[in-house]
């Protein structure tokens, strides 16, 4: 057990050493490698097709499904993400897609995750969250911050939609045949 | 699809009232007495006040109109719908989470209806280092009375929820006080839902109150209307440039002009307002101090179940530790209603561990502290700054001061939680894991790491920003609200306050809305009598205002 941790360590120290070059670089490189990305994929209104690949990676590690759960029927979820990002302020989703640029580019994410072949989706499910768990303590303070930010994000998404609330025994709001009722839509 | 309750602004009377979607439209009349920009607290109130007084009334609201029949107890419409930046606030560097209003009726509508009046300590720390002595309690206490009676401010009668039990059982046991809490409902459904816009209009948001009244005597709403910037010469405001929440600002710009200008648009929104007009700021205050009474978490797993989800979101606070005698931060406790997008929001963490507190949450039982910032030199608040494209961001470095008040505040609350029973304990922290005794969670405590984005920080209550104070040199405007350098410019909302509150803020900034109001009515020629106060004449006449100017 120990072994395993000193080697998750020197791994991701090295990592950190690297990352810091692409953090001090990000801000040139980003623009280059997402202006062929830039346009959100059919049917969405802000994810773009590399985030759709992103989320569907990181979205089981993060919510704790596990690695045998099926996730392929994930649409609503990014329908719900999707709607939620429509949200935001034009500076904070660039912010965001920033960060997703970063982690899917071919350079940064080989830079980043010590694998430079492959998308996401042909991570294993225990390297992401090797992976996402030293970014949450990492040195790097924007990986810290990306990490918990995409976190927070996705969970929230998640939780919200009522196709999930049976697993975590929720079992609704009350009174909704009186009170749920035809927006306004002013 | 039918629901019992009857929304206020779908009424034949409503249909009436002058409410412009600036996305679709804008009003043809652009002169007024009084523009007021912001429809929370701070706005409802004076709108309420200076149209009761016969003042012609625009109010600008950048967020949407929703109302009862758009309430359905979704969290995900409402998170996104109602709240800044899409229920995605937070500090600049992303360390702390600002749940904050966006919508007719400002923060009113998704609050959790806690009222406290200011604490003591509050004003009186506010005299002595801000010069406020106008503001003391004896005065405040006739404006305190008005709000209550008008907003049905009544401690809880019903049984207070588990999530709450817990908190006032686990006091009692430890020899903690602890009290009730009052709330601004009438008729309450004891849905929990109070967050995500009341359905019932049990709250007395200012959506259900003061703005229903103000629409009924003609003053005119204009929502989805960003207000640009405020247009002064001189030391004489003109009006404010506006243009729609969203769509082609450069085009669609418009212009309201107005003989007094009232910024409402609360802590981060107004000294945003000012900073884009380039208002007089020779002592740069405008946007310094403002506070967030930052919010630390405590989770604990209980065998029966808690169902925080249910019920009056907050019914049960515990001052013990809110002035403590030495220096160190003061925090007051409470609990978050638990439904699983907040509560989810509040837990950190991710993965398998996260999951598994997820799936026993109706057996979770969550406490939060809420700090007392601004009354210490090492805490100093934040400053709002704009952005490129000039919206707000507040940056607000987390201090060594504030990490130990949280850390003793979360030491504070597992003790409480295992006191009331509790099986297991769990701070809101990304490294934390269950502990099942005291013991272990408190060595826990000390071995985690206490920085940004590792241990939760939310905030529910933005403050400062606009402070009032006696001088310019440490303050934006004085104890009526006034700006110090625009004579026709008061600025009425939270953003007023010198410090944080030390209790949730609605009610105090209700109870000075009502004087400042007052105040301004009868500035511009239209006294009005709400209160017998003789403290507050008495007080007018010290400052030189004329017998009919005072209230």
């Amino acid at each position: 057990m120990m072994n395993k941790n000193n080697q998750g360590r020197r791994h991701f120290l090295k990592l950190g050493i690297i990352g810091s070059f692409t953090l001090a670089t990000a801000g040139t490189l980003i623009p280059f490698f997402s202006r062929q990305l830039a346009n959100p994929a059919p049917n969405y209104k802000v994810l773009r097709a590399h985030d759709i690949d992103f989320f569907h990676c990181i979205t089981p590690v993060i919510v704790g499904l596990g690695k045998y759960q099926p996730h392929s029927d994930m649409e609503t979820f990014f329908k719900a993400l999707d709607d939620k990002l429509g949200y935001l302020t034009d500076s904070i989703k660039h912010q965001l897609q920033q960060i997703i640029d970063l982690f899917t580019a071919p350079a940064t994410k080989g830079l980043l995750t010590g694998k430079f072949n492959g998308n996401w989706q042909t991570f294993d499910y225990e390297n992401v969250e090797q992976l996402w768990g030293n970014w949450q303590t990492s040195r790097w303070s924007v990986l810290q911050q990306a990490s918990s930010a995409i976190s927070q994000l996705v969970l929230i998404v998640w939780y919200s939609l009522a196709e999930h609330w049976p697993a975590i025994n929720y079992p609704g709001p009350l009174f909704t045949e009186q009170l749920v009722t035809r927006p306004n839509n002013f | 699809m039918s629901s019992v309750i009857k929304d206020i602004y779908t009424t034949d009377a409503a249909r009436q009232w002058a409410i412009f979607d600036a996305l679709k439209t804008s009003p043809k009349n652009r002169d007024f007495d009084v523009i007021i920009i912001g429809t929370g607290a701070g706005g409802g109130f004076t709108a309420d006040i200076l149209s009761k007084a016969g003042l012609s009334v625009a109010l600008i609201e950048s967020g949407p109109l929703q109302s009862s029949n758009d309430f359905n107890m979704n969290e995900q419409q409402a998170y996104q719908s109602l709240y800044q930046e899409g229920g995605s606030r937070t500090t600049e560097d992303g360390a702390i989470s600002v749940l904050q209003g966006r919508a007719v009726g400002g923060t009113t509508v998704i609050n959790w209806t806690s009222c406290f009046r200011t604490p003591p300590q509050t004003l009186t720390y506010w005299q002595d280092q801000f010069g406020l002595a106008e503001l003391d309690s004896t005065t405040m206490s006739s404006w305190f009375d008005y709000v209550e009676q008008r907003l049905g401010i009544l401690p809880w009668q019903g049984q207070p929820n588990r999530n709450n039990a817990i908190l006032q059982s686990g006091c009692q046991r430890l020899g903690y006080s602890s009290n009730i809490i009052a709330r601004n409902v009438r008729g309450c459904w004891n849905l929990g839902f109070c967050g995500t816009g009341c359905p019932t209009n049990a709250k007395q948001s200012m959506l259900v109150s003061t703005l229903p009244q103000a629409l009924e005597r003609g003053a005119s709403l204009i929502y989805n209307c960003e207000a640009h910037k405020i247009l002064w010469q001189d030391d004489q405001v003109t009006g404010v440039e506006c243009h729609p929440a969203n769509g082609d600002h450069q085009s669609s710009r418009f212009k309201l002009h107005a003989r007094h200008v009232v910024l409402a648009a609360g802590a981060i929104g107004s000294p945003a307002i000012l900073l884009r007009s380039s208002i007089p700021d020779p002592h740069q205050r405008i946007g310094r101090r403002t506070f967030l009474h930052p919010v630390s978490a405590s989770f604990a797993l209980f065998e029966e179940a808690v169902e925080g989800f249910y019920g009056a979101p907050q019914s049960i606070y515990s001052d013990h530790f809110q002035w403590p005698a030495d220096q160190q931060i003061g925090y007051k406790l409470e609990v978050p209603p638990l439904q699983p997008m907040l509560a989810t929001g509040l837990l950190k963490g991710f993965g398998q561990q996260h999951r598994q507190l997820m799936q026993q949450l109706p057996y979770l039982q969550c406490t939060i502290a809420l700090h007392r910032d601004g009354f210490h030199p090492q805490s100093p608040g934040g400053q709002v700054k704009l952005r490129a494209d000039g919206s707000p961001v507040l940056n607000y470095p987390t201090t060594q001061y504030l990490w130990d008040g949280v850390k003793q505040s979360l030491t504070t609350m597992a003790r409480i939680q295992f006191a009331a029973g509790a099986r297991s304990v769990i701070p809101s922290h990304s490294g934390a894991q269950l502990k099942k005794s005291l013991q272990a969670t408190l060595q826990q405590l000390n071995q985690l790491n206490w920085q940004p984005h590792q241990a939760l920080l939310g905030s529910a209550h933005v403050m400062g920003g606009c402070g009032m104070s006696a001088k310019p040199e440490s303050g934006v405007v004085n104890h009526w609200g006034e700006h110090f350098f625009l004579e026709n410019l008061s600025v009425i909302d939270g953003s007023c306050f010198p410090t944080s509150i030390g209790a949730n803020p609605q009610l105090s900034i209700y109870a000075l809305a009502c004087r400042q109001a007052a105040h301004l009515s009868a500035k511009l020629g239209k006294p009005i009598t709400l209160i017998d106060n003789d403290k507050t004449t008495q007080a007018s006449e010290r400052q030189g205002f004329a017998l009919t100017q005072s209230i």
